[in-house]
């Protein structure tokens, strides 16, 4: 820049331009340079220092807008203010060296028009000297119309000019300064803020600058946990609880900035707060750090100091179960297992419950119901092995405690404890002990067989037959209702007490007559006991094996489940705290499943065909899960324990063999040939033929019980029908004198009875009933009367039990109690009159009922006589058969005479017979009810579950139950619609 | 044996005149005909991605046993949208949970590789192996197909899996009593386990071997009454014939059959005999196209109008390996479409009328209603006595079971009933009249119980030691798992011949297993 700015051409000829007195381009431009450019350059640092200062001024003005294009704009102008006089200089310098172009930059001032001539010339004679042959001009001549032509300019003017222009860029140099410097004292901070808002990185300036005094930072805890505001006035590290409101106050230190509150994720405004200060408000969602900002378009400028704010996040309830993770044998507990919690939360507590769990069925109970306050629970619950759900669970019950808490933030949470595991019983143990204990009994009626075969041409033996008998059948009785074990089902108690009895017989008359023929009778009767437990062993264990397999679907979908979870946590960080617990966890539901299957599968194999051979598949699938699970392959430990649960939801065999022969052949469904299946059906159904034939005499006999209880109702409509009301005409005043004394009577009585078993409450029913009496004597209404009488007469025992407690009481009571007989007695006599006289006049149309009783006679004879053959019924049963037939062959007899009254007495004795035998015969041992391996009774003081209203079922079968008690029973058939009203309205 | 749905359409549509000119059909081709290293070679240079390169990659990974690898390929939604990919994928799921974890052995000596979804079933493998490699010579011999290197065969508990890794309705298979079935480029067969009573396992694995041969020879083109008439003919052909090999003859059940109208047309069978509605229309159908086979190919050579020519099964194959239809093949190779053969054997085997056991339920006329109840009744006391004679065995009655039992010998060519009298009588020691009861004359069917009563009736009148162990190896033909059969011929008589050494091995294998399976002593369960 010091260098003078003159053209460094040397002469073209050669000849130092300094010591020829013509002018040339070469001295002219250096007038030039000197005088009219030299003196400019000279203020060159003034303009450079006046730009600069404007531009930084003007750029951080500029870039406080916080836009991109804002900042790279003052960036830019920042880069031209410091670069751009030496870039121009730089090309200044390169254009000296060209004096005809220094030359030309003169023009404005010595006039364009004599410059391009001079310059032309200049040229030309430059031409003409370097040509060959001199263009045919004289060199000489040339150079002198060029200096001539230079010589015409006015170099004089250039120097005025020159100095002119250098005071301009002193003036503009120094205007720009002073505007740089006014702009700077007026608001010096704006100037720092826009260089901050240019140097920012990531959006955040890196110079901090306090933006508010008096800062006070006040956490507003949630509603829900019920604690006071905490408040701050220093920047201190500070814990909020998890959606807390974090309100900041303060006042600006200036005023036009847009102040922010921001914490790591997100920033809220300032607004005022209408007093001078500013406000904002946060929640505290994350642990972060809070700090106040100013916001300039895309940057920021925070505040050097903020809050480091700790958030507390409302942790789930940890429960605790006493003794969880622990697995129990149910059948080892004392009846009850009781289950001892402590809950704990971190703000407070809503609602505990116990969680049982049976396979894929869960079922909720609640322990406690809190006000979300306490922070600590402590409980416990006793769960009876009589529980329904435990006592029908058959495979491994999970019970664990669970917490919520109140959290109305991200919502209420629930913990939960670790799991107890109540075993039960092996499954299908019972069962499998059962069939043992059947085929033993089977067993021994084979080693009598044989031993009644071995001298069957000339019996010898039938006294000790006949004691080994008696032995045999007595410990097949006593199996039959041994209550300990698994009930056998009634109809196969039913058969085997037949075939039993027929067994009895046969000896009986062997014994009278000991001959191969007798002998002969007593093999069959037994041959018969053996067929039958044998049939009965087959199907009862095919039935079991169904059941069981049934039950263990849950356990191995359970296990599979089990087994997706180990997969889940095998995948956990080592480094997870919880991984380890959570492993063991999941592999023990998987070792507890596998137990059960295990132990099902060898249930089930001791179970007969079926079930060895869906054993011998748990046992296989078990392998196969095992292999799997020892190379951590969990997908196909899964899958093998999937493939079991399919498998065991079609409790089938493995094989079968269509059916549908013609009944001629032999064997167990086998086939032949692959290909070629001509094997017989399955003959192992749902039910022995034994139990099927005795099943078809049980449906006899009920329909029997109805189509005689039809019969009876028939012979009362007679009789109603042939009552002549006649008979009490003139009665009416009698009678109302009678049912007046009847309530003089009562009427030292108390009226109103309490719900309380009190003297006075027996006493008032007493009178109620009495009274009633009384009504229906007026309205002649004799029936009815009678019963009511017979009834107070009973209301009026069981007040005299308590008449004791006051004295004079019970004398009173048996006033009234004779008085209420001798009213009785005269309408007994009343009726006895009425009855006589329709008994004659329906004489007719009651012998025609006559046949009907004679044949529903016949029928029960034929009933009893068709089962000895197919199904012989146990000896009570078969008595009462034939004893309800005789009473209705006497009742026809009865019929024949017109005898009405002694006939309907007959049939509703035989038709009593008739119902108790029915009743024997469901009474024969009822399956399995509720007892399983417990066999245990509920305790009346333990709490009773009420099915909820949506579980129709229930209700829907105590309906029925109570029509079909009610409407059924023994109750008179003449009462019986009139019965299944009340029914009808007790259970709507 | 008997065929299931055909579900892949790709496997029908196979045919070998498109070679060379589509990839994926030639791909189709080769694994439909079990060239599995041809078909791997060509799509592995197909673009894997392509749906219809991987559906064949599953078919071909499903061929080889890989159930998982086939569920991989077949899954991806793209692939499900081809035609019958659907039904193929629940067939691979089926496998995929079925032989998880399964046990897989490699016979080396049979290059027979089987896998066992029981692993207590492993005990079987060399026999199986042996069965295999003596029927893929009869095969060759009778077919002209060679088949390629190892056999796979699958043996699965129960007609659930059976059904769920072929596709096979389970319903039909009970139905029908199905026990094996071949498809995709295996054997799936029963264990003997499964039927209390075991089955003729070992002629059902011959039998579908020859179904595979058959798909491979003709490209799948069979229809069904070659299928299933050349798989009866082939199934006992590995072995020596037993006496009650043609104890039943198809052509008087065939005969029978049509006199009831309960036979179908040939070419109405429907897609597999397993899915008729009845075992009794099964055996009917089984014994038609039986009879039809031997018919045309030269076993029945002599009777009016059958083919004479032993070699003309192996050239009707051939003809449909060239893509000939049914009636051109049959046309080409013996001068007959079906119908003309039909109208040939029809009349001929209606006249092959013969005395059946009325326990098939076959006969002809009608029995009275009183006379069926009183047979019936008969059966009933009979069957009573068997069970009642069982039990008194079982409790050691010798004398007592006998008297139950012996009255039964007019029945003893059923072979349940046969068994039981000849126990007893061995029990009672008197081996000779076992033997006389337990004579293969008049059998009437072969159940593995029997068998080995045989077989220790032999032992015990000191009959030909090969004769004993004969006796043995159909026991076991039968039911491997009876302590009595397997541990019979694991403790051969001491005169015996020496077993080969994998036989020796098996024969312990089997005897071990049984003992394992701790069943009920015989007529005590």
């Amino acid at each position: 820049m010091s260098a003078e700015l003159r053209p460094e051409h040397p002469s073209e000829s050669g000849v130092p331009a300094q010591k020829s007195t013509a002018p040339t381009v070469e001295s002219v431009a250096a007038r030039v340079g000197n005088d009219l450019w030299q003196p400019l350059f000279r203020e060159r640092i003034r303009v450079v220092v006046g730009l600069i200062g404007a531009t930084i001024v003007g750029g951080a003005h500029l870039a406080r807008i916080g836009t991109t294009p804002a900042r790279a704009l003052a960036g830019a102008l920042l880069v031209i203010a410091v670069f751009g006089p030496a870039v121009l200089e730089a090309v200044v310098r390169r254009r000296v060296k060209h004096a005809p172009a220094v030359l030309r930059s003169a023009s404005s001032v010595l006039g364009e028009l004599e410059v391009k001539r001079a310059l032309d010339h200049a040229s030309l004679a430059d031409r003409i000297a370097t040509s060959s042959d001199h263009e045919g001009v004289s060199p000489a001549l040339a150079r002198l119309h060029a200096a001539r032509a230079l010589g015409k300019l006015d170099l004089a003017r250039l120097a005025p000019e020159g100095e002119r222009k250098a005071g301009q860029a002193r003036t503009i140099a120094l205007l720009l300064l002073v505007a740089a410097a006014i702009v700077l004292a007026v608001a010096p901070l704006r100037f720092v803020e826009g260089v901050d808002v240019a140097m920012a990185r990531n959006g955040v300036a890196p110079l901090p600058i306090a933006w508010i005094d008096e800062p006070e930072l006040t956490v507003h805890p949630p509603n829900y946990l019920h604690t006071t505001d905490r408040r701050f006035r220093d920047y201190v590290p500070l814990k909020a609880d998890r959606g807390a409101v974090i309100v900041v106050r303060g006042i600006p230190r200036r005023s036009g900035r847009t102040l922010v509150l921001a914490d790591d994720k997100k920033e809220v405004p300032f607004l005022d707060d209408g007093s001078g200060g500013v406000v904002a408000r946060i929640d505290a969602s994350i642990s972060a750090h809070l700090r106040i900002r100013a916001r300039f378009g895309n940057v920021v400028i925070e505040e050097p100091l903020g809050w480091d704010v700790t958030v507390i996040p409302d942790e789930p309830p940890r429960v605790e179960l006493e003794g969880a993770p622990a697995e129990i044998e149910i059948a080892k507990s004392d009846g009850s297992i009781p289950l001892r919690y402590d809950a704990y939360d971190d703000h407070g507590l809503r609602e505990i419950h116990l969680v049982i769990r049976v396979g894929t069925h869960e079922e909720r109970r609640v322990l406690a119901k809190l006000d979300g306050d306490p922070k600590h629970d402590r409980g416990g619950y006793v769960l009876r092995t009589t529980d329904p759900l435990i006592q029908k669970a058959r495979t491994p019950v999970r019970v664990r405690v669970e917490a919520r808490d109140n959290d109305p933030i991200t919502g209420p949470k629930w913990g939960k404890s670790a799991e107890l595991t109540l075993i039960p019983p092996v499954i299908g143990a019972a069962e499998a002990n059962r069939y043992e204990l059947l085929r033993k009994q089977r067993d021994v009626f084979v080693d009598l067989l044989a031993a009644a075969m071995t001298d069957a041409k000339a019996p010898t033996t039938t006294s000790k037959l006949s004691k080994e008998f008696d032995e045999a059948a007595e410990n097949l009785e006593g199996f039959l209702s041994d209550a300990r074990s698994l009930k056998i089902p009634r109809r196969i108690g039913m058969i085997m007490r037949g075939r039993l009895r027929k067994v009895r017989e046969a000896i009986a008359a062997e014994t009278k007559s000991p001959t191969a023929a007798t002998r002969k009778t007593t093999v069959e009767a037994l041959e018969n006991v053996v067929i039958r437990l044998d049939e009965a062993m087959r199907a009862l264990g095919h039935r079991d094996a169904i059941n069981i397999a049934k039950l263990l679907v849950d356990v191995a979908d359970d296990g599979a489940d089990g087994v997706q979870g180990m997969s889940q946590v095998h995948k956990l960080d080592a480094q997870d705290p919880t991984a380890k617990a959570r492993k063991e966890e999941a592999k023990n539901r998987v070792d507890v499943d596998v137990r059960a299957l295990d132990g099902g599968g060898a249930s089930m194999r001791r179970l007969g065909e079926l079930g060895r051979d869906l054993g011998e598949i748990v046992e296989n699938d078990l392998r196969r899960h095992g292999r799997a699970l020892k190379d951590s392959d969990f997908f196909h430990g899964e899958l093998a324990l999937r493939d079991l649960a399919a498998r065991l939801r079609e409790p089938v065999p493995s094989f079968s063999s269509g059916g549908g022969g013609s009944g001629l052949g032999f064997g167990h469904g086998n086939p032949s040939s692959p290909g070629d299946p001509t094997g017989d059906p399955d003959e192992i159904g749902d039910e022995s033929e034994g139990e099927s034939q005795a099943g078809n005499v049980e449906q006899k006999v009920d329909e029997l019980v109805k189509e005689h209880g039809g019969a009876i109702g028939e012979v009362e409509d007679h009789l109603r029908a042939a009552e002549d009301p006649k008979l009490l005409e003139g009665l009416e005043e009698e009678a109302k004198r009678r049912a007046e004394r009847l309530r003089k009577s009562v009427a030292s009585l108390p009226k109103i009875a309490g719900l309380k078993k009190t003297l006075e409450a027996s006493e008032a029913a007493a009178r109620e009933k009495v009274e009633g009496m009384a009504e229906s004597m007026e309205k002649l209404q004799l029936g009815d009367a009678k019963e009511r009488g017979e009834s107070a007469l009973k209301a009026i025992e069981e007040a005299r039990d308590s008449a004791w407690l006051v004295p004079g009481t019970d004398e009173r009571l048996q006033d009234i109690a004779k008085e209420v007989q001798k009213q009785l007695d005269w309408i007994d006599d009343i009726l006895k009159k009425i009855h006589k006289d329709a008994a004659e006049k329906a004489k007719p149309k009651l012998q025609g009922v006559a046949p009907r009783e004679q044949g529903l006679g016949e029928k029960t004879e034929d009933l009893g006589k068709k089962s000895e053959q197919d199904s012989p019924l146990p000896g009570p049963v078969k008595d009462l058969l034939d004893q309800a037939a005789k009473k209705m062959k006497d009742a026809a007899d009865a019929l024949k005479k017109g005898e009405g009254d002694k006939a309907v007495e007959l049939q509703k004795d035989a038709q009593r017979l008739l119902e108790k035998a029915r009743d024997a015969m469901r009474s024969e041992g009822e399956p399995q009810q509720g007892g399983g391996e417990n066999g245990k009774q509920i305790n009346p003081d333990d709490k009773v579950d009420i099915p909820p209203a949506d579980e129709h079922k229930g209700p829907e079968d105590l309906r029925k139950r109570v029509l079909q008690g009610l409407g059924t029973g023994s109750t008179s058939p003449r009462l019986k619609d009139a019965v299944k009203r009340y029914a009808d309205g007790l259970v709507k | 044996m008997k065929r299931a749905l055909a579900l892949a359409a790709a496997l029908l549509v196979a045919t070998p005149s498109s070679a060379g000119l589509d990839p994926l059909q030639d791909a189709s081709d080769a694994i439909t005909t079990m060239e599995l290293d041809k078909a791997q070679g060509i799509l592995s240079k197909l673009d894997a991605n392509d749906p219809k390169v991987a559906y064949q990659l599953g078919l071909l990974a499903f061929y080889k046993g890989d159930c998982d690898e086939a569920n991989k390929q077949l899954s991806p939604q793209k692939v499900q949208t081809l035609k019958g990919a659907e039904g193929l994928l629940e067939i691979v799921r089926g496998c995929v949970r079925a032989t998880a974890s399964a046990v897989t052995v490699t016979d080396e000596v049979h290059h027979v590789v089987v896998r066992f979804q029981d692993e207590a079933d492993a005990a079987l493998a060399s026999i199986i192996g042996e069965t295999v490699d003596k029927q893929r010579e009869v095969l060759k011999k009778d077919l002209g197909v060679e088949m390629p290197l190892p056999t796979r065969v699958e043996i699965v508990r129960d007609q659930f899996t059976l059904a769920a890794m072929t596709g096979l309705p389970h319903k039909a298979a009970q139905t029908t009593g199905t026990v094996g079935i071949a498809k995709f480029g295996r054997v799936v067969v029963l264990s003997p386990r499964a039927p209390e009573l075991g089955y003729d396992w070992r002629d059902a694995i011959a039998h579908e071997l020859t179904h595979l041969a058959l798909a491979r020879g003709t490209y799948d083109r069979a229809p069904l009454w070659l299928q299933e008439g050349v798989a009866k003919r082939e199934e006992a052909k590995w072995r020596a014939a037993l006496p009650t090999d043609e104890a039943l003859s198809p052509d008087a059940i065939a005969a029978a059959g049509i006199a009831k109208k309960i036979a179908l047309p040939l070419d109405k069978l429907g897609p597999s005999i397993a899915l008729l509605p009845s075992p009794q229309q099964a055996m009917v159908a089984y014994a038609e196209v039986q009879s039809f086979v031997r018919f045309i190919s030269g076993d029945r050579a002599g009777e009016p109008g059958a083919v004479t020519d032993k070699d003309m099964l192996a050239k009707i194959v051939k003809a449909y390996g060239r893509g000939l239809d049914t009636d051109k093949a049959l046309l080409e190779s013996t001068g007959k479409d079906l119908a003309g053969w039909d109208a040939v054997w029809r009349p001929w085997v209606e006249k092959r009328t013969a005395k059946l056991p009325e326990t098939l339920g076959l006969d002809v006329v009608e029995m009275p209603k009183e006379a069926m109840k009183a047979k019936q009744k008969a059966y009933r006391e009979a069957n009573r006595a068997l069970r009642i004679g069982e039990l008194l065995l079982g409790r050691d009655h010798v004398a007592a079971a006998r008297e139950k039992l012996d009255p039964l010998a007019s029945h003893a060519g059923e072979p349940l009933v046969g068994a039981w009298i000849g126990r007893a009588r061995l029990a009672a020691g008197d081996a000779a009249s076992a033997l006389a009861i337990l004579d293969t004359k008049g059998l009437m069917g072969d159940v593995g119980l029997w068998w080995s009563a045989r077989a220790d009736a032999l032992r015990a009148t000191g009959a030909a030691p090969a004769e004993v162990v004969g006796a043995y190896l159909v026991a076991i033909g039968h039911d491997p798992f009876s302590v009595e059969g397997a541990c019979g011929l694991s403790d051969p008589p001491a005169s015996a011949p020496a077993f080969d050494g994998w036989l020796d091995a098996a024969a312990k294998g089997l005897c071990a297993t049984a003992k394992a399976r701790q069943l009920p002593k015989m007529g005590q369960d």
